[in-house]
């Protein structure tokens, strides 16, 4: 008896152990099927007030049988002759066009989409946006200079193709690892080519997207949504946000930002984008269409801050960064919208001038042209002003290698932040390009316009501290542009003295163009933020998109950066510098301060932080349509992304239906056969299990 | 039982009590029970086809309705209009 206790005890343990172990072996079969991707990037819904672009799967993923197409020809495969549809295509990055894409969405063969990136860039360039950026939402409508709206004068965009704002009904994937893209390769090579003349056969490679969208239809109906939930539901489940983020501001000289300025002080304004987009979610290095720009903005401010009688200028001068200006001018219509309103500072009465940075990385020849707005022109009471701009900025390149001249007086101004400052008043203002007509860039707001695209080439051999540090030709390019907005700005702001000394540096302007397109984890960057936000800094590309929760990295590290060139360090101790009411000599009303941790110690692991007195501040981008509940409104940007629950991607081999159904038989067979049996035995369990011994009954 | 919103109700009525109406030997107070159990039997059908009409327009409909539909709907499901 006690051997039989013992042997039951042993049994106990040995199962207990079998479970606990069970849970970790489930985790490995798991492993032997699916193989998953990590390195890639979705296509999400987003939404504006009258449609609904990007992508959706099903909740529970798209599966389909992968087929790598190559050629055109591969197509025919997907489209018509393959035996096993629906298909996941696998596409190269040069096929990536418009008219493919068309034939895709037209099919119901293809349950999804996977785009290799492709490396080189395309060479005849590739846009998804818009021919016409914004159109609807700059100056230019029936009333305001109806030939040049819809793009009717110049097409800005020539190379857009639109898919960015189409409707797709399978999800799309970007594959940003090559070694991904050829593990997939490998498994289509092995498993899914036809054979010896007959047609590929089970079991077959296949792929799953999974990419679920909440929202539907249009921002309308996604916030009528939210709002139900939210009031009448025990569970509130949103299904979309709107885009929204920060812009960052700063003057030359400090004004307090709790009052309204004085209505006889006057501000020369300079503004640039700082996010992108492209095709996929938060990837958008945008190298071209903001980057450069608002990296020679923060050149100039801080060529602007070294100019010694910069705090007697009679005029002060507004640093402006716009996030949001790609999704219909986010950022700019609500600092619009908070001036007409006095909730800003700054009123729209207080601006003298305003100038604009748009694309100044590729400048053909040296060429810099200057655009003015048409219309407004023709306004006997700013005419005069907007030609003493010019005139300005034509003598502010006098010593520097960029010529600057001036587009056709009838051609309208490209899609800028400054034409929403003109739909609310007739300000004298330019805006500077690389283009004259079209852009220059190839890649307007795609995957390509990376560093390479504003040809940023460095030498080999170099380790990323020397990276950092050297000047490349369009760095120097950059700094030359700087220069010119420093001089022209100096003059606007009424500055009598000789502007050959003001000069923007070709240093500052190669580390901010590492740091804010090729690693923000670099030596420079970690030395001017904060203690607790390392988490701002990585080692890939950093992507400028302005999502839905804030602040995005760009607008934090445009932030620590601007405060960095423009403001001074002052001789706080830790506990002053946070609490700046305790400070001695601290003005909180007028400064902004902030503890930074310093750069590193030579030979030791240690930082030596101190404190920043800047004037930088940041102001909320988030459109006025959601302010006043319109959500439907043609004047204000609507656009929301909806939300996701689950976005991964996968592949392992399928059966065949046949196969499928075969197992499912055959068990439930097995199922009912044992019912039976069970069911028989116990019938006659008297006859079965009687021993001899036993007294019949 | 019930005033007049009590579709299931009658369902269970119709089913539990049939075969004492209808199969039992007949006794005195059989005529009653087999009285009710056709009032039920006609209110729940009643309500049967109204709320089969309701549900078939409610389904096929609620996306085209837009604001009304969503009003209306206790879960809105997601992703789909």
């Amino acid at each position: 008896m006690a051997a039989g206790r013992g042997a039951e005890a042993w049994l106990g343990g040995i199962l207990l152990c079998a479970l606990g172990c069970g849970v970790c072996w489930a985790n490995s079969v798991e492993r032997k099927i699916y193989i998953p991707l990590n390195r890639t990037a979705p296509c999400v819904r987003l939404l504006n007030a009258t449609h609904q672009v990007g992508c959706q799967s099903s909740m529970n993923g798209d599966t389909g049988v992968i087929h790598v197409v190559e050629k055109d020809q591969d197509l025919n495969w997907v489209l018509a002759d393959g035996p096993h549809p629906p298909y996941m295509v696998l596409l190269e990055g040069e096929l990536f066009t418009r008219e493919l894409m068309l034939r895709l969405k037209g099919t119901s063969r293809v349950s999804g989409l996977a785009v290799a990136i492709s490396k080189p860039s395309p060479p005849r360039g590739f846009s998804p946006g818009l021919q016409c950026p914004n159109d609807g939402f700059g100056v230019y409508d029936s009333d305001y200079g109806p030939q040049y709206a819809h793009c009717n004068w110049t097409v800005w965009n020539p190379l857009g193709n639109g898919l960015s704002y189409e409707d797709f009904h399978f999800p799309i994937f970007l594959l940003e690892d090559a070694n991904e893209t050829q593990v997939i390769k490998q498994c289509y090579q092995d498993h899914n080519l036809p054979r010896n003349g007959s047609g590929p056969e089970y079991p077959l490679c296949a792929m799953q997207l999974f990419a679920h969208m909440h929202a539907v239809t249009n921002t309308v109906t996604c916030m009528r949504r939210n709002s139900i939930q939210s009031t009448f539901s025990l569970s509130p489940e949103v299904v979309c946000d709107p885009l929204s983020d920060s812009n960052v501001w700063s003057t030359l000289k400090p004004i307090n930002a709790s009052r309204k300025m004085d209505p006889a002080d006057e501000v020369v304004i300079v503004a640039t984008r700082i996010d992108s987009h492209s095709f996929f979610w938060n990837v958008a290095p945008g190298a071209e269409s903001a980057v450069s720009s608002f990296v020679a903005h923060l050149a100039a401010a801080e060529a602007l801050h070294k100019v010694p009688d910069a705090l007697t200028l009679p005029r002060n001068i507004m640093f402006t960064f716009f996030q949001g200006e790609t999704f219909d001018y986010i950022g700019s219509s609500r600092m619009v919208y908070d001036m007409e309103r006095n909730k800003f500072p700054v009123r729209l009465e207080n601006i003298h001038s305003f100038l604009e940075l748009s694309q100044v990385a590729l400048r053909n020849s040296s060429a810099l042209w200057v655009h003015t707005d048409p219309v407004s022109g023709r306004n006997e009471s700013v005419r005069p002003q907007v030609r003493a701009l010019v005139e300005t900025l034509l003598n502010s390149s006098l010593g520097v290698n960029v010529t600057l001249q001036e587009v056709s007086q009838s051609q309208p101004l490209p899609p800028s932040s400054f034409q929403r400052f003109l739909r609310a008043r007739p300000i004298p203002g330019a805006v500077l390009a690389d283009h004259r007509a079209a852009f220059q860039n190839r890649y307007y707001q795609s995957v390509y316009d990376t560093a390479e695209n504003i040809l940023m080439r460095y030498p080999e051999g170099l380790s990323p501290e020397e990276t950092l540090d050297y000047v490349t030709d369009t760095a120097q390019s950059l700094a030359e542009v700087a220069t010119v907005v420093a001089r022209a700005l100096y003059q606007l702001a009424g500055g009598t003295g000789n502007t050959s000394a003001i000069q923007a540096d070709p240093r500052t302007v190669s580390r901010m163009l590492y740091g804010f397109l090729i690693k923000t984890n670099n030596s420079w960057f970690q030395s001017i933020i904060k203690q607790d936000l390392k988490g701002l800094l990585g080692d890939e590309p950093p992507q400028h998109y302005i999502a839905v929760s804030y602040p995005v990295n760009t607008t934090q590290l445009v932030q620590f950066v601007l405060a960095n060139l423009t403001g001074t360090v002052v001789n706080f101790t830790k506990e002053e510098c946070l609490n700046p009411e305790r400070a001695p000599g601290a003005d909180k009303e007028m400064y902004d301060y902030t503890w930074v941790q310093g750069s590193r110690e030579p030979n030791s692991t240690s930082r030596v932080p101190f404190c920043v007195q800047s004037t930088v501040h940041l102001t909320k981008a988030l459109s006025p349509a959601f302010e006043l509940k319109e959500w439907g409104s043609t004047e204000y940007s609507t656009w929301t992304e909806s939300r996701w629950k689950d976005i991964r991607a996968r592949i392992f081999l399928v059966a065949s239906k046949e196969l499928e159904i075969i197992t499912l038989v055959v068990g439930i067979a097995i199922l009912v056969l044992s019912l039976l049996a069970t069911y028989f035995i116990n019938a006659k369990a008297h006859v079965l299990f009687s021993s001899p011994g036993d007294v019949a009954y | 039982g019930g005033f007049a919103l009590l579709p299931f109700l009658w369902l269970v009525n119709v089913l539990w009590f049939c075969r004492e109406a209808f199969l039992a030997p007949a006794y005195t107070e059989q005529p009653q029970i087999k009285s009710y159990v056709q009032r039920s039997a006609v209110g729940l059908l009643f309500w049967v086809v109204v709320l089969t009409t309701w549900v078939t327009i409610f389904q096929t409909h609620r996306a085209r309705w837009g604001e009304l539909g969503d009003y209306l709907s206790f879960t809105i499901p997601l992703g789909i209009p």
